[in-house]
């Protein structure tokens, strides 16, 4: 495999990655779309970029953590049982972890596009933008579903969608995170076939 | 912080922070900058800083469970809630009488103590300084100039190690006056002046001396101030290049053997050995961190913080019943009902009158005085940990139908911190010696209650016993009959008009097939509630009189207390009446309507207090005449 073939394949687990963290399509308690395949498909493209992007190396242990966490999780929803809000230490570890995971990750995905975009390209600079966005409305969603959860806010006076208007934007952000790797992707396939 | 067990629950619930923050640390350790690793002690400083359990919240673990169960087990007694008023200790001015206290006595002992002499090192220190007259030094006026940085006097002081910057208001630098130390030396001093360290550093001694028997805790402080002089590292290196970083990592070398004394209000480059070790591993990594990174940063720290700040309810399960029944088990129990805490009046008449429909102690001693918790736990062992005999439904005189729920009556504020109200249960009508009467078709046993705010609790105080009333179902169709109302009347000619005003409300929802959630209580709970209005005519002129008219309408609105009295619409307006402002009834009158009788009224569903009317404002129209513009005054209540 060419150098520029194991970058599409990265770039390709990446973005699937993030296709299975943003969307949950349930069957009953169970997702049919764990998050867990998400945490392995990224695990797999820091493997493959790690000769690329030295930095990826550590995430790794965050990844496999996140991984674990997921497949635990996703483990107990068969037996119909939830970790949700059930362990805060815990929570607060995974939720540190995810948050400084992603923005690190597409801080290197930024500079994996920066490295090969031709010079007109600006999707270095989108990653980028889009890096601050996910980050700001993923926290202002996990405090908000924390204070929601621990009985802290009461939402009887939010209507209906308006309560789910930041999950909604979070949801909006990682699809369009999403749609820039596989922009990503394509660069590499178009280098790749040229 | 007023007893031992205050400060164990402020120290432990500190420590759960401090081994979440290490896990974090540990986490990120080579991967965000010093900046963050400093700053993220301030979420434990904020968690020691803020009293723990407030609100009957709590941060990673319920500390004031465990501590309410070991505190009933040491004592025998179940009338105590563990609380934190202020994150300092507040010495108590009566004479120690338990072990208990005794060992508060030493806790606050030492903090003085340690109080003290950090500040009497810190003040001799200051003296012997001034003493040595501090002046501008050029070079360190040049060192300023160069980094653009602000310049403090300089001490020149025989013996000494290496340089300092002491004082937090009027801050000096100290130097050894047999050595001219190096310029990168000044920079890292000036940089602990310019970012304020020496008033962190007070603050670190401040929490230490707070906490000085947590071992946890300490680690953490020295934790912190290593992580601040790594901090004061990677900005000196951020204004370094190339080979003068490499001679900064020399300098830092050089101190590893030197003596390190740490003062309160102080800041010095040599920390020890071991902590100059990690400096120099630190300096090693040295990057400069993107601007971006500071997001992250930000939201790392401010997600951990909110949820630890704001902390966790306690949930309250129906359990079953656990066999064997020991003490231990009712010492548990007891200590998680009353460290519940209602913190609504409505999720206290809620957690009361699930208690009476269950019949679980366990329910009542979450809206129990802490008085009561006693005499409750006592009735809970002997029953076996079911029910208590002198309050439950067994008291009550009739089968409770439990499917049914609760009704509130006539929740109304009495005073600052207090309601009042009636609580009705439904019962079975197969319930002897009572014989339902043909008009009514419910039993209802109510009992007066009195809701107040003691402490930090919403508690329910009983009035009365429980007494059977006949009434109507559903409850929802006008005034409940012998359920009391509140009454306003107006009289013009041959005619009285009354408004009869009661209210109605429960927490959540209670289905008609029974399943034990939702028989759990709510002691967060909110109402949802019900007021109904009903106008009553009583015509007390003659029957030949009465058939004179035959038609009656009243348009009626109801006034706060203490505004004029409106115009009301016409008849001819009445369309437009906004319901449940302004009301507008007609009906005939004829020669076989009773003397007394309801034209109708309002039904208004609302969240939250209610404030009865001060008065009610009608226009009596006869024959579609208007025939006088009353004023209802308040006839006082409740009436049955």
């Amino acid at each position: 495999m060419t150098e520029r073939q194991i970058l599409y394949k990265a770039v390709s687990n990446a973005a699937w990655g993030y296709f299975f963290l943003s969307l949950d399509i349930y069957f009953g308690s169970i997702s049919i779309l764990p998050s867990f395949v998400g945490y392995l498909l990224l695990l797999s493209a820091i493997q493959q970029l790690s000769k690329e992007r030295r930095d990826l190396a550590l995430l790794r242990p965050l990844a496999i953590f996140l991984a674990v966490w997921s497949i635990l999780a996703w483990a107990l929803s068969w037996a119909g049982l939830s970790l949700d809000g059930k362990f805060l230490f815990l929570d607060l570890l995974v939720i540190a972890a995810n948050l400084y995971f992603n923005f690190q990750f597409l801080t290197d995905m930024a500079a994996l596009a920066a490295a090969h975009q031709p010079e007109w390209d600006t999707l270095d600079q989108r990653i980028l933008k889009l890096r601050a966005v996910y980050t700001i409305i993923g926290t202002f969603c996990i405090i908000y579903s924390e204070l929601f959860s621990t009985n802290a806010l009461n939402l009887d006076g939010i209507g209906g969608i308006t309560a789910f208007l930041p999950f909604v934007a979070l949801a909006v952000a990682v699809f369009l995170v999403m749609f820039s790797l596989f922009r990503l992707r394509r660069l590499f396939a178009e280098k790749a076939t040229a | 912080m007023t007893n031992l067990w205050s400060f164990l629950l402020q120290t432990l619930t500190a420590s759960g922070v401090a081994v979440l923050l290490l896990v974090v640390k540990g986490m990120f350790r080579d991967k965000l900058s010093p900046r963050w690793q400093f700053s993220v002690w301030g979420v434990l400083a904020l968690v020691l800083l803020v009293p723990a359990g407030l609100g009957g919240r709590y941060a990673l673990a319920n500390w004031t469970l465990l501590l309410e169960a070991l505190r009933s087990t040491l004592s025998g007694h179940y009338g105590t809630l563990t609380q934190v008023i202020a994150p300092v200790p507040l010495p108590s001015l009566t004479m120690p009488g338990s072990v208990e206290e005794w060992l508060y006595v030493i806790y606050v002992t030492g903090v003085a103590v340690l109080l003290l002499r950090y500040l009497f090192v810190y003040l001799r220190l200051r003296l012997a300084l001034r003493r040595s007259h501090p002046e501008a030094d050029p070079r360190m006026q040049a060192a300023a100039q160069q980094y653009g940085l602000r310049a403090c006097p300089v001490v020149r002081v025989s013996g000494l190690t290496s340089a300092f910057i002491c004082g937090v208001s009027r801050p000096v630098l100290a130097l050894p006056a047999e050595t001219e130390p190096d310029e990168k030396v000044l920079l890292h001093e000036l940089m602990h002046l310019k970012y304020h360290d020496a008033a962190w550093g007070l603050l670190i001694c401040f929490l230490r001396c707070l906490h000085w028997c947590n071992p946890l805790l300490w680690i953490c402080a020295n934790l912190a101030q290593n992580d601040m002089e790594s901090l004061c590292d990677q900005r000196v290196l951020e204004r370094l290049e190339g080979e003068e970083r490499r001679a900064y990592g020399h300098i830092l070398l050089d101190m590893a053997d030197e003596r390190y004394a740490r003062f309160s209000g102080t800041s010095s480059m040599a920390n020890g050995v071991k902590n100059i070790r990690r400096r120099i591993q630190a300096i090693a990594r040295f990057k400069k961190y993107p601007a971006g990174m500071r997001l992250v940063s930000v939201c790392v720290i401010l997600a951990l913080t909110v949820p630890l700040l704001v902390g966790v309810r306690g949930e309250i399960a129906m359990n079953p019943r656990v066999f064997p029944f020991d003490e231990t088990k009712t010492t548990a129990v007891m200590a998680k009902a009353r460290t519940l805490r209602c913190s609504t009046p409505d999720g206290a008449v809620d957690c009361y009158a699930k208690a009476v429909l269950t019949g679980k102690a366990d329910f009542r001693a979450i809206c129990a005085p802490l008085s009561e918790q006693d005499s409750l736990a006592e009735e809970y062992q002997e029953s076996g940990g079911f029910h208590a005999t002198s309050w439950t439904s067994l008291q009550l005189p009739g089968i409770v139908l439990r499917n049914e729920g609760y009704d509130v009556f006539n929740f109304f504020p009495d005073g600052k911190d207090a309601y009042t109200c009636l609580l009705g249960v439904h019962l079975s009508d197969s319930f002897d010696p009572v014989a339902l009467s043909s008009e009514f078709n419910e039993l209802l046993a109510v009992q007066p209650l009195r809701v107040e705010k003691l402490d930090v609790r919403w508690v329910v105080l009983p009035q009365g016993e429980f007494q059977v009333i006949e009434t109507q179902y559903p409850y929802n169709q006008g005034i409940k009959e012998h359920v009391p109302v509140w009454a306003y009347e107006a009289k013009e000619g041959d005619f009285t008009l009354q408004v009869k005003v009661q209210t109605s409300a429960y927490v959540g929802t209670l289905s008609s097939t029974e399943s034990y959630p939702q028989l759990c209580p709510q002691p967060y709970g909110t109402f949802t509630s019900v007021c109904t209005e009903d106008i009553q005519v009583i015509y007390t002129g003659t029957e030949a009189g009465k058939k004179t008219y035959s038609k009656i309408d009243i348009s009626y609105r109801p006034i706060a207390e203490g505004k004029q009295r409106p115009k009301l619409s016409t008849l001819d307006g009445r369309r437009d009446a906004t319901p449940g402002i302004i009301i507008s009834r007609s009906i005939p009158l004829t020669g076989n309507q009773p003397s007394a009788f309801s034209i109708g009224g309002n039904i208004i569903q609302f969240y939250g207090d209610f404030s009865l009317p001060g008065y009610y404002a009608a226009d009596l129209y006869l024959d579609d005449e208007l025939t006088a513009e009353l004023t209802l005054l308040p006839k006082g209540g409740p009436y049955d």
